[in-house]
């Protein structure tokens, strides 16, 4: 009985459909609407479309973060950035001179 | 599902050749092609593709279709195929960005009594649309096209038995998820 109540909804819903008109179209002109981007190409397009803003948002986000020390006291300002704290050593150090030189 | 007298004549034409044959050819079982690919696919461009598809390929290959086996099922075979392998080209992503497609480029005829008409079949297409491959076209070509097990088996290349139950399964899931349109009292859905 419950069988063939879904065999009922079924045959119901999922009946067969007329074919649209311009699928002879397709048909007769499959060179001229090669040129024509299917649903799947343009799937696929929007797709690669996304990736490359990610890519893009990825390259071009700031990789630095700057850090700014203000000292008063020496009518100072010393900004660090991530790149800068990448460099060597040497450099920084070069920096924090600048400030603790009279300290 | 043997051919008749007219229809061989059609397709022996196609074989030579004929235009006008081939789209008499494609009069007659358009309807029964496109059906399949949208019930499989429950996306009009999808199946819109895969129809274009089965008909270029049986222009292109109906020379070796050979007259003593049934067109049907040969013609049946080929747009399953081809269903069966928009699935696995488009597996994952695509079906959502396709559906997103849908909805930006939603036709100005969609309106209100369109969708409330339309929300149940599309409510059916959809849970029918989360059964795997391999029981969903035996569920079209049983409910869409209303063919018989043997039929289905022959066309799929699998005994009557396993469509029985690649439907049997298929049924267990769908009486689940379909409870709340089950038919009531006699009022269907």
């Amino acid at each position: 009985m419950y069988k063939l109540e879904i065999g009922e909804v079924l045959t119901r819903h999922l009946g067969p459909v007329a074919a649209p008109e311009e699928l002879w179209e397709r048909i007769e002109n499959p060179e001229v609407l090669a040129s024509v981007p299917t649903r799947h190409a343009r799937g696929r397009a929007l797709l690669a479309l996304a990736a490359t803003v990610l890519f893009a948002a990825v390259m071009f986000y700031p990789k630095s973060v700057e850090v700014e020390y203000r000292l008063p006291q020496h009518n100072l300002t010393l900004r660090v950035s991530k790149s800068t704290a990448a460099q060597p050593a040497e450099a920084l150090n070069a920096s924090c001179r600048l400030c603790h030189a009279g300290a | 599902m043997v051919l008749d007298a007219n229809d061989r004549e059609v397709i022996e034409a196609c074989q030579r050749g004929d235009w006008e044959a081939f789209r008499l050819l494609f009069e007659a079982h358009k309807d029964r092609v496109y059906s399949i690919a949208l019930r499989y696919c429950g996306n009009e461009s999808a199946a819109m593709d895969i129809a274009q598809e089965t008909f270029l390929k049986v222009m292109s290959s109906i020379r070796d279709f050979r007259g003593g086996a049934s067109f049907e099922s040969w013609l049946y075979r080929i747009v399953v195929n081809l269903c069966l392998d928009h699935q696995r080209r488009g597996r994952r992503l695509m079906p959502f960005l396709e559906g997103l497609l849908d909805i930006v480029e939603a036709p100005a005829k969609s309106v209100l009594h369109e969708l409330l008409r339309a929300e149940r079949e599309q409510d059916v297409q959809r849970i029918v649309g989360t059964l795997p491959p391999e029981q969903r076209i035996v569920v079209v070509l049983r409910y869409t096209e209303g063919l018989a097990y043997d039929q289905i088996a022959e066309i799929l290349g699998c005994s009557a038995g396993t469509v029985a139950s690649r439907l049997n399964r298929a049924h267990k899931v769908l009486e689940r998820k379909l409870a709340h349109l089950r038919v009531r009292g006699g009022s269907g859905v």
